[in-house]
């Protein structure tokens, strides 16, 4: 019997360099397009792409299949516009993943993917928000508060389905092309990180110069009242001490901290660099006379710093007595000098800004131009977005409050009015858009970051990651969809769907790794797509007949634990048999 | 055979307790119905399996059977369900060996197969030289749920292995005979046809050479003298230099394989017909140890040695070695890849000729060769090396892919010194980019200008049989 599990290299046999799998059914690297004979040749210039998805005809499958169900759900839980918002949102995603993904034209990719960050986070926000002020509008208030709990489950309930959809929307466009993998997750992720710092840069500038410009009034700013005053008392303790009395730890503290960051900082100057055309050598000795006082202030205050936990432990009078008075005044006048403290904060700042702008040159100075520009993309579509809010902000703002007033139900909507007025009016409207911009395009970060941990860590197989996020949003959709009163064929129509889409995309990928997409696997693929639509047809009548006819079971009824136990143990069983 | 199960359903028990506990948790009868559906994939999955008489039966067949290098063969593979039962998964990919090339199709393919069907996958591959075996073809079977997977290798019947002959190894092709034995009149006296002049006799000079008539008429004896008839000396050279690694598309053979087949086919017609033939190589530097070197230090091969036919194939598999030598010290610049110069593969007299490279696709310079480098490879001093090793009177073959002006320079050196010249010139140039056309074009005024100086020319294109450029060649050195 001939060995099966190949390895790999340039004198691999035959069988590796067709493709035999491995005992998970998987091929191991031999297929890859580039593979080269020892002459370098390509022998197979037809040989499969394993980074290439599943083939058309699956793709067209599993893409179908989650429209189809999405379409009947969605709509059956919230407004038909929130599916069409899915939808856009579910394109505009994979179109940002494609544009990451390429090598061509990849600076203007970069930066037209950065601008449509702010998109992707407002389509989600929007398909699901859309949904659920709509059916709070439509159910709230009620008549009696017994009825809050189950219709808000029943809200949360279709918020979920409209999620889950528009999850499974992504990745069913996101199989077309196979956009979706670890690697373009990353790389998007990386780049709505660096597009949502512009944004939050500026809109923290906007926020900070109107809560500073209007001092008076800045314990009464609306919303950051609480943040300014923490802010505000650590930057007095820090440099504006109280006198009378010695602050050895925040002294000590900042003197640590200054003098470790003044040698790094004066480390990773170039002075040799810069200095090498002089003769004497001077500066080149100033600047290790400099590391060496900062290494030592460094050790000093480092060493000294527990010391100091003493005086949150013991009165002023005690350590004053402790030390003697003379001491203790010398200590009190050193600590809780403004001057020598703004000194040592300055050439804190000094030197991290040294810092940053030396790693950033050596960066810069090791990779080529293309490279750099295409790092910096994502920071010139942080700022498209800002320069987009500037241009709507006035009309976008003033639609989305009105949009939300109008679907909370009764005190919440004046409330609500109330609040954005004095929000509003407190910060104008640019900095109030720019911060939702900024945090929209933070949630298009964290999602990009989840789907990546999600396929790194296997929790979806990466080879068919976009499938699986199809069948699984389809799946939570068709699930939730009941809890959320849709009835019985939508709910199994979506569940059939869900499974016709993992199956199509996992046999698909398969077999695009294995054979390739020549269109002369369309006789197999015919064959077991239709057998697992068939199954799943099968599967749904026998539910609705389950249904229609077995003991209705009740969650206060006896019968439905046992039934429910039924289930997981035939299900245990057949799973069993399945992994033998 | 390797059987094995794949879990490909265990998403169906996620889905049973999913709808469980959210069936407890909604109160939702339609839920727990709902457990119906993943559990009946589950089923699907673990009560499918392949027929355990599954048998499949496959057969080869090439398209040609004696194909030349370059050729393109249609490999056709015929798999057959000889089983009783349906095969609705079967993929099977064929055994192609890693030296050759597949241009178009697939050596896979997935079927799905009743019982008696047969289906048929084809394919592609360049020719090379030598004889490529082909490895079983590997089956994989599934059944419908796919959860089950049986591999195993089957022989295939009809053809396994593809053969290229090389033209000294085989049988003298008489479709390129010559019309005549090589000979021509010289101007010394001797044996032979057309008279030339009378002389007093000898004794000793042969009975059939006296002047009967005159002797009858006068009593004198006398001889006669005719036209000395010579057999021809004919040098081919073969052009190796590393300027002609390069190829119009990836997967077929460069252009300095195709010169040393054309020159070594060009050797055996002249060697049937009873031509002197010499043979020498440009571009070896030293990679043919077993081959004399004339006195200018270049491979030689006299047409009067003793075993000038076995050195000469010598000669030529160092040709093919060297060759193919460059292509591996060029991995990583595979033969699809290092775009070139249009104007340059013109590394000119001291090129460093450039990996394997494809011709003309567009941008130039700066590549680095090994065998470039190690490859005296052109220059007016390689003209007088090969000079010092001429005969004094021969025709001369030059085989050349004409991929830069040293071959130009060459001829018109012989030309200068009353050498009759014919070059032999495989096209391998192409179309389909800028590059490949400024490469094509450039080459069209080199044959020009050989024309110019009174070189007879022969192209080998690439959608010619290789007998269509030996008749035109031996008909040109015969005219």
């Amino acid at each position: 019997m001939r060995d099966q599990n190949l390895p790999a290299g340039p004198h691999r046999s035959n069988a590796a360099a067709r493709g035999v799998a491995a005992s998970d059914g998987r091929v191991p690297d031999g297929t890859a397009p580039d593979r080269t004979t020892p002459d370098g040749k390509v022998p197979d210039r037809t040989a499969p792409d394993r980074t290439a998805g599943p083939t058309r005809a699956s793709a067209a499958v599993v893409l179908i299949a989650t429209l189809a169900a999405t379409a009947l759900l969605i709509p059956r839980v919230g407004p038909d516009l929130s599916f069409a918002i899915a939808l856009g949102d579910a394109l505009v995603f994979a179109a940002s993943l494609w544009l990451v993904g390429r090598e061509r034209y990849q600076v203007v990719g970069y930066a037209a993917a950065g601008v449509l960050a702010l998109f992707v986070g407002a389509g989600f926000v929007l398909a699901t928000g859309y949904a659920s002020l709509q059916l709070l509008s439509a159910m709230f208030p009620v008549t009696t508060p017994e009825l809050v709990q189950s219709l808000g489950l029943q809200v949360a309930s279709a918020t979920v389905v409209v999620f889950g959809g528009t999850v499974a929307l992504v990745g069913a466009v996101a199989t077309v092309g196979n956009v979706l993998r670890a690697e373009t997750a990353w790389d998007h992720a990386k780049l709505a990180v660096k597009t949502f710092v512009v944004p939050l840069l500026v809109a923290t500038l906007l926020l900070a110069s109107t809560v500073l410009g209007r001092v008076e009034g800045a314990d009464s700013a609306p919303v950051t009242a609480p943040l300014v005053d923490a802010v505000g008392g650590a930057v007095d303790a820090l440099l504006s001490p109280v006198p009378g009395r010695a602050h050895l730890f925040t002294f000590c503290s900042l003197l640590f901290v200054t003098a470790f960051v003044v040698e790094r900082a004066v480390k990773a100057l170039p002075v040799a660099e810069l200095t090498a055309t002089r003769s004497d050598g001077g500066r080149e000795a100033a600047a290790r006379t400099l590391r060496r006082a900062a290494d030592q202030a460094a050790l000093a205050s480092g060493v000294a710093l527990p010391v100091t936990l003493v005086e949150f432990a013991l009165d002023p009078a005690k350590i004053e007595s402790a030390v003697t008075p003379p001491v203790y005044g010398l200590l009190a006048a050193v600590t809780g000098a403004g001057v020598l403290r703004w000194v040592l904060a300055v050439a804190l700042v000094a030197s991290l800004a040294a810092l940053a702008v030396t790693w950033l040159l050596r960066r810069v100075s090791r990779i080529d131009s293309r490279t750099v520009a295409v790092e910096l993309m994502p920071f010139v579509g942080g700022a498209g977005v800002v320069v987009l809010v500037a241009l709507t902000h006035g009309t976008a703002l003033d639609i989305a409050l009105t949009f939300v007033a109008d679907r909370l139900p009764g005190s919440f909507a004046t409330e609500f009015t109330r609040q954005s007025s004095e929000v509003v009016d407190f910060y104008g409207s640019l900095t109030v858009t720019l911060t939702v911009a900024a945090l929209l395009v933070g949630l298009t970060a964290l999602l990009s970051l989840l789907l990546t941990v999600v396929i790194s860590v296997e929790m979806v197989p990466s080879d068919v990651a976009p499938p699986a996020l199809a069948a699984g949003g389809t799946f939570v959709a068709a699930a939730f969809a009941a809890g959320a009163g849709v009835g019985a064929p939508v709910v199994l129509v979506g569940l059939v769907a869900s499974f016709v889409a993992w199956d199509a995309g996992e046999y698909g990928t398969t077999l695009r790794r294995e054979i390739g997409d020549t269109g002369r696997e369309r006789g197999p693929e015919t064959a077991h797509l239709g057998a697992a639509l068939a199954v799943g047809t099968l599967g749904a009548v026998g539910a609705v007949l389950v249904y229609e006819y077995a003991p209705r079971p009740s969650v206060a009824a006896e019968s439905t634990l046992p039934f429910a136990l039924v289930a997981v143990v035939v299900g245990l069983f057949l799973l069993v048999a399945a992994l033998r | 055979m390797t059987r094995e199960r794949v879990h490909r359903w265990r998403t169906g028990a996620v889905g049973v307790g999913t709808l469980v506990a959210l069936g407890l948790l909604f109160a939702s009868p339609l839920l727990l119905a709902a457990t119906v559906v993943p559990l009946s994939y589950l089923a699907y999955g673990a009560l499918s399996a392949v027929p355990s008489d599954a048998a499949v039966s496959i057969e080869r067949q090439f398209g040609n059977a004696m194909p030349a290098p370059g050729q393109p063969v249609t490999v056709s593979l015929t798999v057959t369900n000889e089983s009783a039962a349906t095969l609705s998964d079967l993929r099977v990919v064929d055994g192609v060996p890693d030296e050759l090339v597949v241009t178009a199709g697939s050596p896979r393919g997935a079927f799905a197969l009743q019982s008696g069907e047969s289906a048929t996958l084809s394919y592609d591959v360049v020719a090379r030289r030598g004889e490529f075996d082909f490895d079983d073809p590997l089956v994989r079977l599934r059944p419908l749920s796919g959860t089950e997977l049986v591999t195993e290798s089957v022989p295939a019947a009809g053809e396994t292995e593809l053969s290229v002959v090389t033209p000294v190894t085989r049988a003298p092709d008489r479709h390129a005979t010559l019309l005549r034995a090589g000979t021509h009149r010289t101007d010394s006296g001797g044996e032979g046809l057309e008279f030339r002049s009378t002389r007093e006799y000898r004794p000793g000079d042969p009975k059939n050479r006296i002047h009967w008539r005159r002797f009858a008429k006068t009593g004198e004896l006398t001889t006669v003298s005719f036209r000395e008839e010579r057999a021809v000396r004919t040098v081919v050279v073969v052009d190796a230099r590393p300027v002609g690694n390069v190829t119009p598309r990836p997967g077929v053979p460069t252009a300095t394989e195709r010169a040393a087949y054309a020159g070594e086919r060009l050797y055996e017609a002249l060697v049937d017909g009873g031509v002197v033939t010499s043979v020498t190589a440009l571009g070896l530097d030293g990679g043919a140890p077993e081959v004399p070197t004339g006195p200018a230090g270049l491979p030689w091969v006299d047409g009067e040695a003793d075993d000038a036919v076995g050195t000469a194939r010598l000669l030529f598999d160092a040709v093919r070695v060297a060759a193919d030598d460059t292509a591996e010290d060029t991995t990583g610049v595979a033969r699809d890849a290092g775009p070139v110069d249009g104007t340059g593969a013109a590394s000119g007299p001291n090129g460093a000729g450039p990996g394997t490279d494809t011709v003309g696709s567009g941008s130039g310079g700066g590549r680095s060769s090994e065998a470039g480098r190690r490859a005296a490879d052109g220059g007016s001093e390689l003209v007088e090396r090969l000079l010092e090793q001429f005969p004094p009177t021969a025709q001369v073959v030059f085989v050349t892919p004409l991929l830069d002006d040293w071959p130009v320079d060459l001829v018109g050196t012989l030309a200068e010194r009353e050498y009759p010249v014919t070059v032999v010139s495989p096209d391998a140039t192409g179309a389909g980019s800028l590059g490949r056309t400024v490469a094509r074009f450039e080459r069209d005024r080199r044959l020009a200008d050989l024309s110019a100086v009174g070189a007879a020319t022969v192209e080998w294109r690439q959608s010619e049989s290789i007998e269509i450029a030996l008749s035109n060649s031996i008909a040109t050195l015969l005219s």
